[in-house]
């Protein structure tokens, strides 16, 4: 180790010499340190400085959202269909709040708010972060809204406000097709790739056309800008932006036409669909029996909710868009023209109808006891023979069926953008196969061709295919708002076919002996359309006895009624689809509220251009 | 006394006053100037500390002239009874000083409060400069000189450790062997010192307080806990960081003004600086600082005692250390220790003292001739 060895070689140095060199030695750290540290700051606050500013300013600032008004929703006629109303509520500020209990007690005198709604403010309020408020979901009269103001000098942290909250002028009416506005859930929050949703108090749309364009209806909240210090508290405004008011949104709807749809169908659980056939422009989508919105937008109670939840006829189903139906009869135009499409047929065809038949060892039988003898082309739509059917559907094969059925839009959401519409259902033997992992029976193609048996389509489904036939064999897109506006398309058919089809409609509405003569209208104006009478379950022979009182069975176990029709018929404009849940037959219930639709359209809506 | 005596007396005043160092007397006055200003810039004049800073440092700089004034002699004369008054002070600390943050640091004399640790700086350079003033070259690394020095510095170590307040302890410790390097302690005995402080590193760790260990683990993994205690040198960062190159502009910072930046009047100062005047303004303070620490040591070599030498280079050497570690910390570079930034940081005995050891430093200028 020689750099410990004593060196006698450094010769003599004076006090002062060392003094000096070791000074130097220092002096050498001193220069490399301040180096280091000016290349330091140069890093900090040249290389690193976004950052930093980023960092600074997100310390610095805190932004309270207020949230906007939600934009209207109108119908077709410019009609207030869900607007904004001024409410008074109170929020609660994190921090300022002295004594939680204390002030939630005096409110609770004041505002008789519930235990449910106290407790959840507890719970709320422990989450939330330092001098943030806290909205408590009940809205004010204006007599508490003055209590509150006149006590605020004992209830530390409560600020009472004004805000805009969403009012549906026509909730039953309404309720399925505009949904309802609520609060963010957890589901929503975390969707959102913005922070817009975690605006305080700010309501989105839970369902329906509101939950479809509730970015466009949200509009923009506005904000206040506050620069607050390390412990969060405001120290001054810096900027205040005013929201931008949602949109406004003009449906598609007509007012009067829903409103008259859902009192006609009264306490029936049902759907009636109300299409433009050229453009698919919804008229009226009605589902009964309804709910009220405005009581959710406010937050429903949990035992209002279960009231709904259990009651047998699904109020809070939007049937037109996801309630599927054995379309039964309803689905007979569509076999016709695939037996046309497919040239099984022609307009020649006749068949005899026994009133009941037997194959593959199982009896099928028609409607009518005793049957309807020998039955043409025409009359076998007008009076809607089963065997007539059972004998096209076996001629064509279920394959051939669906594919007809696929052609016209059948078993597609029409909708996607709407997340409760169901797909129905349009099978062959592929599916079975696949989904059952059963081979089809031939039994089942000829249910099939009276819309009975795995087949299920929705309301809006029916309506489309009606309007298909309706305008020649055009494609239609059902819309609520805005018209799509792609260029028409020509369905894969035969226009003289298509025509075929029509005039056997026409036939059995306004020829004595069809379905539907008995709803038929009698003025200039007429409309006409197939009947259906879909069996829930498989009839046995009491029930076929007991047919014609409807309620003989069970319920849930009656027979649906459906209609799906067009009109005027020369010229036709709208198609028109009623399910009358579990209420009898296609005729006396639902062709009769076709009618009176058919009847308000031609009247008040229809001009002869 | 005579007219005309009052008048050479006058004149001579005037005389010693011509030959100041002035350019170090202003640059510290620019520093105390800066400092006000800044303290006035992070209250934005809500607050008086600015105010009572301006009163201290005014107070400071009457004392500082006053023992540049004086002979250097004095303090040469009595550098034993006045680190012999610190130790006291020190020494009755345990029984009448005040308690704040958790540590007996202040002796509360009415009117204001006195660090004594702060002066104890001050005094193991005095006291070792007078010692190795008398030590010949060739007998600094005698065994019993070494006893005697080290017990020198030992004794106030420990009285400042049991405060507690390890910063402050670790600086007289590094002050001491700055004057130990400086009158030529072999290099030997320093690589043994620090051999056997490495050894010992894992027991003296085990010793800190939790928070001492949470600090100093904190240093090595930034990510760690950043609202805890890596919070002040985040928060630091934050502010210099985003001051840029020209900075916020006066009275704009908002890191320290919204108290983000914790210690924000004392130790985190140059947070503020630096956001406030940005890199342009914060490299101009180093430049500041580093000329000062340029003008002592030049004074030293001036100096013709050893005694005065050796004090103007532990004074700068010690000066230095503060902003090290002081800018170290603040930056990121070293871990969080309580050390203030010399006369900038808010606190009255810390400056004090500096002004003192700049009054000294004044004063050997003055009084070169002067031989013990």
């Amino acid at each position: 180790m020689r750099f410990f060895k004593h060196r006698p070689s450094d010769g003599y140095q004076t006090k002062s010499g060392i003094i000096n060199r070791r000074k130097a030695i220092l002096n050498t750290v001193k220069y490399t340190f301040f180096g280091l540290i000016g290349l330091r700051l140069l890093w900090l606050q040249v290389f690193k400085k976004k950052k930093y500013t980023v960092l600074s300013d997100r310390n610095r600032y805190k932004e309270w959202k207020i949230a906007s008004e939600r934009g209207l929703i109108l119908d077709r006629f410019g009609n207030r269909l869900a607007e904004s109303r001024q409410v008074y509520r109170i929020a609660l500020i994190k921090g300022d709040v002295t004594d939680l209990e204390f002030v939630l007690q005096n409110l609770k005198k004041i505002l008789n708010l519930t235990e449910d709604v106290v407790e959840k403010t507890i719970n709320e309020f422990r989450k939330i972060r330092q001098f943030q408020p806290y909205v408590i979901n009940k809205n004010l009269t204006w007599s508490e809204f003055s209590k509150i103001n006149s006590n605020l000098f004992i209830l530390n942290g409560v600020q009472p406000f004004v805000s805009m909250e969403r009012h549906y002028n026509f909730p039953f009416e309404f309720a399925h097709t505009l949904g309802y506005v609520g609060l963010p859930s957890e589901v929503d929050l975390q969707n959102q790739k913005n922070d817009l949703f975690r605006t305080p108090g700010i309501k989105v749309g839970k369902n329906g056309i509101e939950k479809v364009i509730n970015n466009v209806l949200i509009g923009r909240p506005g904000f206040t800008r506050f620069e607050v210090n390390a412990a969060g508290r405001a120290v001054r405004t810096v900027e205040f932006v005013d929201g931008v008011s949602g949109n406004a949104l003009r449906t598609n709807l007509d007012l009067e036409l829903q409103r008259l749809i859902f009192s006609r169908l009264g306490s029936t659980a049902g759907s009636v669909v109300v299409m433009d056939v050229n453009n698919g422009e919804i008229y009226a989508c009605v589902s009964t029996p309804s709910y009220d919105t405005n009581k959710f937008a406010l937050g429903i109670s949990q035992d209002e909710l279960n009231v709904l939840l259990n009651n047998d006829r699904r109020p809070l189903v939007n049937k037109p868009l996801s309630g599927q139906y054995p379309p039964g009869s309803v689905i007979k135009p569509l076999i016709m023209l695939s037996a046309l499409d497919n040239k099984i047929i022609d307009q020649t065809y006749v068949h005899s109808c026994p009133g009941k038949i037997e194959l593959y060892g199982q009896e099928f039988y028609c409607w009518k006891d005793g049957g309807h003898g020998k039955v043409n082309f025409t009359d076998a739509m007008k009076k809607s023979c089963d065997i007539y059917f059972y004998e096209l559907a076996r001629l064509l094969g279920v394959d051939r069926i669906a594919e007809t059925a696929k052609k016209l839009g059948m078993g597609f959401n029409l909708l996607p953008e709407f997340e409760e519409e169901k797909k129905g259902l349009i099978p062959d033997t592929k599916w079975k196969k696949n989904v059952l992992g059963k081979n089809w029976l031939l039994g089942e193609t000829l249910i099939t061709g009276i819309g009975q048996g795995y087949m299920l389509s929705t309301p809006i489904q029916l309506c489309k295919l009606i309007a298909q036939f309706a305008n020649g064999g055009y494609n239609v897109i059902p819309s609520f708002f805005g018209t799509v506006k792609s260029k028409r398309e020509k369905l894969d058919f035969d226009s003289d076919h298509i025509e075929l089809v029509k005039e056997t409609l026409n036939v059995s509405t306004n020829e004595p002996g069809g379905t539907s003569y008995g709803s038929r209208l009698t003025g200039e104006l007429k409309f006409c359309g197939k009947t259906g009478t879909s069996q829930v379950v498989k009839l046995n022979i009491k029930d076929r006895e007991d047919d014609g009182s409807p309620t003989a069975r069970e319920y849930k176990y009656r027979d649906h009624s459906l209609f799906a029709g067009f009109g005027p018929v020369d010229k036709p404009k709208w198609a028109v689809a009623v399910v009358a849940e579990h209420s009898g037959p296609g005729s006396r219930v639902a062709a009769p509220v076709a009618k009176t639709v058919f009847d308000f359209l031609f009247k008040k809506r229809f001009t002869n251009v | 006394m005579s007219k005309e005596q009052t008048l050479s007396r006058f004149y001579l005043f005037l005389e010693k006053f011509e030959r100041f160092d002035k350019k170090l007397i202003y640059l510290v006055l620019l520093l105390g100037l800066i400092s006000i200003a800044a303290l006035y810039s992070i209250d934005k004049g809500q607050s008086n500390l600015y105010f009572k800073h301006l009163v201290r440092f005014f107070f400071a700089i009457g004392v500082m002239l006053f023992i540049s004034f004086r002979s250097i002699s004095i303090w040469y004369r009595y550098a034993y009874h006045f680190y012999a008054l610190i130790l006291f002070l020190l020494f009755i600390l345990k029984f009448i000083g005040v308690t704040a943050k958790g540590s007996q640091r202040w002796l509360d004399f009415g009117l204001f409060h006195v660090q004594p640790s702060e002066l104890a700086k001050l005094a193991i350079i005095i006291v070792l400069a007078r010692f190795y003033h008398s030590v010949k070259s060739e007998d600094v690394n005698r065994f019993f000189n070494l006893l005697l020095s080290t017990f020198l510095i030992v004794i106030p170590f420990l009285l400042v450790l049991r405060q507690p307040d390890l910063g402050t302890s670790l600086l007289i410790l590094f002050a001491a062997l700055g004057v130990l390097w400086i009158v030529g302690l072999s290099k030997k005995i320093i690589i043994s010192g620090i051999l056997i402080l490495i050894i010992s590193l894992p027991f003296a760790f085990a010793a800190l307080k939790p928070y001492q260990k949470n600090r100093i683990i904190n240093f090595f993994d930034s990510s760690r806990d950043p609202l805890g205690a890596n919070y002040q040198v985040n928060q630091a960062k934050i502010g210099i960081g985003s001051g840029g190159i020209f900075g916020k502009g006066y009275l704009k910072g908002s890191q320290s003004s919204l108290d983000f930046v914790p210690e924000n009047h004392t130790d985190f100062i140059f947070s503020h600086i630096a956001e406030e005047f940005g890199l342009v303004g914060s490299l101009l303070l180093l430049w500041l600082l580093f000329t000062i620490i340029k003008r002592v040591i030049l004074i030293g070599d001036k100096a013709t005692t050893n005694f005065s030498k050796i004090f103007c280079y532990a004074f700068a050497f010690n000066f230095f250390l503060y902003i090290a570690i002081n800018l170290g910390m603040v930056t990121g570079l070293l871990p969080v220790v309580g050390v203030p930034l010399p006369i900038l940081s808010y606190g009255g005995t810390a400056m004090l003292t500096n002004m003192i050891g700049f009054g000294i430093v004044l004063s050997i200028q003055q009084h070169k001739e002067n031989y013990f």
